[in-house]
């Protein structure tokens, strides 16, 4: 019963968030304020529900719905909502939505490929400083795609010669601060949770390999503004490669690479 | 060396370099001297623009976030200072622990007994999604007293994830390596009884008349068993089941299983590098988080006094 409730949730979810952006996209094409303003609030019942299912899927598990690989992409689809709306409360900002909704739509789907099955939590992943090493690497997950729309935007705008793509520049900027700051404490709280579990701060292991180029990506991109006075589309191709740095390390470590990491596409058994 | 000419073509390099070797993996790329080069050439740069730019960076305006980004490199210094300092001290031991036996590590203060392991596995029906090799852990702890001159002197407990620190040092079960440690009892056509220790991570070749066997684990069905083999032509071949009710007889030896007891593996170590560590990582953000508070501040009070003046 729980379950089936569990499906029809996340399929309204997604099929709310699939028409917020088709409202949204019909706003931006009609230059209508108004019209951006619905598929925000459609978003809005979009997320509301979005919350809905993973509060029930809490209720299911009995523990934080971040662990398995179907609730890790899922929690990272809410933050990244989250955080979108977040910003569309300055209602200058919300043309981002065109380029960030996909992002957020995409890991639904991602999502919806997934066993949903749930499965008991391994006492070496009953840590809050495990949540909190999730919770802070998605947050900068999340952050980064801001700057990842807000580049696309800016390099939009600048191709149509439209006004003042230079808001979705500085969007950009501070979204990256927040991106680095919460994947060095997600970084951080990591190495401190391995060494706790294994004995060692860090393996060399893919996902943490490619964590630390997408930090030093990150990392590239804040001192091309600073020192190069790196603006504009420059740095917006820089952001677009962090991104595709971040899409790796996320999904395509888990592929590509073998590893020992547990989550993002992989499996909550990964264990060294 | 002070100039951001260098530092950033070096960030740049290290990144291309990590990329590569994260998809061309060699074995002991990120520990080859060249890699720890390269990371001490940027830590080195790094240094430099710190030391060098601190005077002017207090004489300028709008210092407090610039302060934010010297604790950020500072952070990142004492960082890398960490993991090199780690390079050359401390110890770790990789020791196995039997339950009922001391265990005596070279240069600890104590000797390390492992009073009990206490083991409770999930089922295979509470993971129908994956079909598991080995059944994970529901519960993994190993109760173990420290003894100093003979005499017990801490009881603690142990258990991955929550390890057992007795000044600094740091005692951590593996998650993974666990198992039975046994012993085999033969008899031979004289009536002699021959204790054979088997302990799995190193199982013995026993010669048992004129026979080469070997038996490396316990298998857990109605009663536990261990299942002897042979090697022929380097083949293992297996010659049957033993348990403590149904002994077998190999070339005139009667064989039966004695004591069985649960082993742990354990991490034995010493971080002296700690302190620095958490330093780093402490100066590393929170000069991230006090630059952008400033950053933010610093630009708002400037916009404020632009409106003011126009």
């Amino acid at each position: 019963m729980l379950e089936d409730l569990e499906l029809v949730l996340f399929a309204l979810t997604t099929t709310v968030y699939l028409i917020a952006w088709g409202w949204h996209l019909r706003g931006w094409k009609l230059g209508s304020a108004a019209q951006t303003r619905v598929a925000i609030r459609i978003l809005w019942v979009g997320w509301v529900l979005h919350l809905l299912l993973l509060g029930l899927r809490w209720y299911r598990a009995g523990h934080v719905p971040m662990l398995s690989a179907y609730e890790f992409v899922t929690f990272f689809a809410l933050l990244v909502i989250g955080i979108f709306l977040l910003f569309a409360l300055k209602e200058r900002n919300r043309m981002l939505g065109v380029f960030l909704l996909p992002v957020g739509l995409g890991l639904m789907l991602y999502a919806a490929f997934m066993p949903m099955v749930i499965e008991p939590e391994l006492p070496i992943f009953n840590s809050l400083l495990l949540k909190f090493h999730i919770l802070t690497t998605l947050l900068g997950y999340a952050a980064w795609t801001i700057t990842f729309a807000a580049s696309v935007s800016y390099l939009y705008l600048e191709r149509k010669n439209q006004a003042s793509p230079g808001l979705f520049d500085v969007m950009a900027y501070r979204a990256a601060f927040f991106a680095l700051c919460f994947l060095t404490l997600g970084i951080i709280t990591g190495a401190i949770w391995g060494d706790r579990v294994f004995g060692q701060l860090w393996f060399w292991d893919p996902k943490e390999t490619w964590s630390f180029i997408t930090w030093l990506i990150f990392l590239a991109y804040l001192h091309a503004r600073y020192t190069l006075d790196w603006r504009g589309r420059r740095a917006a191709i820089l952001a677009i490669l962090g991104f595709i740095a971040l899409v790796f390390t996320y999904v395509g470590v888990d592929f590509l690479l073998p590893q020992i990491h547990g989550t993002g596409s992989g499996t909550m058994m990964g264990q060294p | 060396m002070a100039s951001l000419k260098v530092a950033i073509p070096l960030l740049v390099l290290l990144t291309a370099v990590t990329t590569i070797g994260s998809l061309f993996p060699e074995p002991d790329m990120f520990k080859s001297w060249w890699y720890l080069g390269l990371l001490g050439l940027l830590g080195l740069s790094l240094l430099f623009i710190t030391i060098l730019h601190i005077p002017s960076i207090l004489k300028r305006k709008g210092r407090n976030a610039l302060i934010g980004v010297i604790t950020t490199h500072l952070g990142i210094l004492v960082l890398i200072a960490g993991v090199i300092y780690g390079g050359f001290s401390g110890f770790r031991h990789k020791i196995k622990l039997i339950e009922g036996e001391i265990t005596v590590v070279p240069g600890l203060p104590f000797v390390i007994q492992l009073d009990e392991l206490l083991i409770e596995e999930y089922r295979q029906e509470d993971f129908p999604r994956i079909n598991l090799g080995a059944l994970p852990k529901k519960k993994q702890e190993s109760r173990i007293t420290l003894l100093k001159n003979g005499k017990a002197w801490l009881s603690t407990v142990a258990a991955p994830g929550s390890p057992a620190i007795v000044d600094g040092i740091t005692l951590l079960p593996a998650v993974s390596e666990t198992g039975w440690y046994f012993e085999l009892i033969a008899i031979d056509p004289q009536k002699r009884e021959i204790t054979i220790p088997v302990r799995p991570w190193a199982p013995p070749l026993i010669k048992l008349g004129n026979r080469n066997i070997m038996s490396h684990s316990i298998v857990t069905r109605e009663t536990q068993e261990a299942e002897i083999f042979t090697i022929e032509d380097d083949k293992m071949i297996s010659l049957g089941f033993v348990s403590r009710e149904k002994p077998l007889v190999v070339d005139g030896y009667s064989l039966s299983l004695g004591p069985v007891m649960r082993y742990t593996g354990m991490q034995v170590y010493n971080r002296p590098q700690e302190p620095l560590l958490v330093l780093g990582s402490i100066l590393m953000f929170s000069g991230l988080v006090w630059h952008f508070y400033f950053r933010h501040r610093e630009r708002k009070q400037g916009r404020g006094r632009n409106t003011g003046n126009a």
